[in-house]
């Protein structure tokens, strides 16, 4: 694979860094704003992490944007019933890895298309959610502990960077490193190649949509924590863009395969994208423009590049 | 009517085609010979204008000929039936025909009566047997490599390139098809004619051009020459293709299948292999060959019967109970259900046995250290020529990748080997590395059950012939002095419902 395939989007992503720095020295290209950036991208890596296990086995999920959402008013009303924080945080975590294996078993035991069933569960855990919530924003009574994982800083680092690098690496070694994420990729790559090597695909697969509600519910509780309250549809926003960055991520690095550090540099470049236009006061309906194009963008150089070879 | 000289091609830094010289003559058929990884697909691909020369000239009909694309070939008379078949499942045999061609209008309207009635015309004008009105999704692989050579015979074409035609079709319809080459070259065509069965290609083509690396060796008029001859230059050295080895008899048995159905209207099938033997099973398409081996691989649910390896039952379905036993299995079609194409040679020859690369036993974490050393290990006992591991499976030529298909199998508890057409579309230097494996592991005590759709493949390799026909086994013998026509009428033997087979 060829230098300018390999790092393409990565030398994207500073060009774009680049340019908003000369546009804004002042303000974007500051270290504290550029810090920030890492914090606001933060939430966004984790599901995009999370979709990148189910890319990887060449599936969807739609339904995060709802599980991060169900996380929040979960997590809210069981503070409210007075449950304790490690609890609390087991038990939405559960919740959330249930809906995944739901998902996954429909999917891979009755070949239904995961377009449809994630978007369907998606649907029913919105409901749900509603339903939990009757529709209002719950602040309930949130611990400070709580609250404390998704504030503030370590060691002059915010909290949710540290908590993005750690579903980071956990995602690079799941795919990278065990034999379920090679194995997952395999059934992504060619799914009865995969089982007549004796791959169990519907296991794997389970697997991958359970990992990807997983990270779905830890990004919907730091962001109760970050915020102190939850709202029903609060996490829906994440699901396009959690796809938009698993698909510039399979533009970098690896081949047109899904992969953690390519979804990573994807979410990076939809958050600096969005925070270099805001500081230059682009309104907002121009920023989903910008985004959209790049995206397109991005898939096109690498296709075109593709051919070339 | 054809002329090529000089022509080069590279890819990087491999250089694919090195100064290839051809002429092709019309009203002859021309045979295309090389091994696997010799130049045969570039240059068709040069000439379909999938590719272009980076130098040397082609000149077509005298003049200049380039084609930016495949419709400019087209354009210029030449028409490509592929290895692999193009066809739209859904649509039907004429509707494929019609696809990248003009549609037969009135008033804006498609006539699709017309378009049927044409193709309907060129069909039997051959004299062909085929179902028009089914979606091609539907016909057997050899009727959909029917109806692909029928979309290229729709209108007149100068020069008619045929890569592999016979590969998937039976001994009867290959016959049909090379009655059909004939005929369109007395009619004056040029036929350009890819096949790795020496038989076929003495049958049915006037000329030859063998290539090796990239290079014309040798051509000529096939009357001329002899398969000695143009083995040895395909093979760039004196090279032998080894006769069959005295026949192991059965050690201990090693498989036993009794009353095995794989649906309930289905035959019965009774089957043992001892230890040491090399099983042929021979059969035309659609004999049953397949979904019987998958089946003992536990790939398909089994309706009935049992299934024993060395003494010990097996469950009816389930591959991993397979593996846990020593079996291996080979598909038959490695693109679409052998190897994952656009992943890496690492990735592909790892798949079978990740849990041997763990860095601690306990964990499910690979060690990449590990799996390096053990794809290497595999690939070096199997002669395979590769740049890099992470390069994609899919440079490498199809001996290679169906090298390693049954090489990362390979271990040495392995008790059954279970391959489908293993040398299907292979150079005959990898045919004769994957027959010496069979051997090596049979030799080792592995009982080996191998599917093959030629005949010469099944007298050489087995000890033991079997041939099913309509899923019942019509001929179970041991090979010695077995001939063709053995085979051939067991092949195409019609079982009795009731049993009365045999």
């Amino acid at each position: 694979m060829a230098f300018s395939a390999r790092y393409g989007t990565l030398i994207g992503l500073v060009a774009i860094i680049a340019l908003f720095s000369a546009l804004s020295p002042a303000s974007f290209a500051q270290a504290s704003n550029l810090i920030n950036i890492t914090q606001q991208m933060s939430l966004l890596a984790i599901v995009a992490l999370g979709a990148t296990f189910v890319m990887a086995l060449s599936e969807f999920d739609l339904s995060v944007g709802a599980v991060v959402s169900m996380a929040g008013i979960v997590s809210v009303s069981l503070f409210g019933a007075g449950w304790g924080v490690p609890v609390t945080i087991a038990a939405t975590l559960a919740a959330g890895f249930c809906v995944g294996l739901i998902s996954g078993y429909l999917i891979a035991t009755f070949r239904m298309p995961s377009f449809i069933v994630t978007l369907a569960i998606g649907t029913v855990i919105g409901g749900i959610t509603f339903w939990i919530s009757d529709g209002a924003t719950l602040f309930g009574n949130i611990p400070v502990a709580f609250r404390d994982l998704g504030r503030g800083t370590l060691a002059g680092v915010p909290v949710l960077t540290l908590w993005a690098l750690a579903a980071t690496v956990l995602a690079l070694f799941v795919l990278d490193w065990t034999e379920l994420g090679r194995r997952v990729l395999a059934i992504g790559g060619n799914r009865e190649a995969a089982r007549l090597s004796g791959v169990r695909v519907t296991y794997n697969s389970v697997w991958a949509f359970a990992l990807c509600s997983l990270f779905a519910a830890i990004a919907g509780l730091l962001l109760t924590a970050r915020l102190g309250s939850a709202h029903p549809t609060g996490g829906n926003g994440f699901l396009l863009q959690a796809y938009a960055a698993v698909f510039l991520g399979m533009t970098a690095f690896r081949d047109g395969q899904a992969n953690a550090l390519g979804t990573l540099l994807g979410a990076a470049i939809i958050a600096v994208v969005a925070n270099g236009l805001t500081i230059l006061g682009v309104p907002n309906y121009l920023q989903d423009i910008f985004t959209g194009l790049i995206i397109i963008g991005a898939v096109l150089v690498r296709n075109i590049g593709h051919r070339a070879s | 009517m054809l002329a090529l000289d000089g022509l080069v091609k590279r890819f990087g830094g491999v250089t694919a085609l090195d100064g290839v010289a051809m002429r092709v003559a019309p009203g002859r058929v021309h045979a295309l010979l090389g091994e696997n990884g010799a130049g045969k697909s570039t240059l068709l691909k040069c000439l379909s204008g999938t590719h272009r020369p980076d130098a040397g000239t082609m000149r077509l009909a005298g003049a200049a000929y380039a084609p930016a694309s495949p419709r400019a070939a087209e354009d210029a008379g030449l028409r490509f039936v592929h290895q692999e078949l193009n066809l739209v499942p859904e649509f039907t045999a004429y509707e494929n025909a019609y696809v990248g061609r003009a549609y037969e209008k009135r008033f804006g309207l498609v006539r699709w009566r017309i378009m049927r009635k044409r193709f309907a015309a060129v069909r039997d004008r051959y004299g062909l047997d085929l179902d028009i009105d089914r979606p091609v999704g539907r016909l057997s692989v050899a009727k959909c490599q029917i109806v692909e050579i029928l979309r290229a015979l729709m209108d007149k074409a100068k020069i008619l390139v045929l890569d592999e035609p016979t590969a998937s079709l039976s001994e009867a319809e290959a016959e049909t098809l090379r009655a059909i080459v004939r005929r369109l070259a007395d009619q004056g065509t040029a036929v350009i004619f890819v096949s790795h069965r020496l038989d076929e290609v003495f049958a049915v083509a006037d000329d030859f051009t063998v290539l090796r690396n990239g290079k014309t060796v040798n051509h000529g008029r096939l009357a001329e020459t002899s398969r000695e001859a143009i083995i040895a230059e395909m093979a760039g050295q004196a090279f032998k293709q080894r006769a069959r080895a005295a026949s192991a008899t059965g050690g201990a048995t090693m498989l036993e299948l009794s009353g095995l159905r794989v649906a309930p209207a289905r035959p019965s099938i009774d089957l043992t292999i001892g230890g040491g033997e090399i099983v042929g099973l021979y059969g035309i398409v659609g004999s049953g060959r397949s979904s019987l081996l998958k089946s003992i691989w536990g790939a398909n649910p089994l309706c009935r019967g049992s299934l024993v390896l060395d003494r010990s039952a097996l469950p009816r379905t389930g591959i991993r109970s397979r593996i846990a036993a020593g079996v291996a299995y080979v598909s038959e079609d490695r693109r679409n259900t052998g190897l994952i194409m656009h992943q890496s040679i690492l990735d592909n020859a790892a798949l079978p046995r990740l849990g041997r690369y763990r860095a601690h036993r306990g964990l499910p974490v690979l060690s990449h250290r590990r799996l390096r050393a053990g794809v290497d290990a595999i690939l070096s006992g199997l002669a395979v020529r590769f740049g890099r591991l992470d390069d994609r499976i899919s440079t490498l030529s199809g001996g290679n990748q169906q090298k390693i298909m049954i090489g990362r199998w390979l271990d040495d508890d392995i008790r059954l080997l279970l391959l489908d057409e293993p040398t299907r579309g292979v150079d005959i230097r990898s045919k004769a590395d994957i027959h010496a494996l069979c051997r090596a592991r049979a030799a080792g005590g592995a009982a080996v059950l191998f599917a093959t759709s030629d005949i010469e493949e099944l007298l050489m390799l087995a000890s033991r012939i079997v041939v099913m026909a309509q899923g019942a086994v019509t001929l179970d013998i041991a090979n010695s002095g077995v001939s063709r026509e053995t085979v051939l009428k067991a092949a195409f033997h019609a079982p009795a419902r009731s049993g009365m087979a045999s």
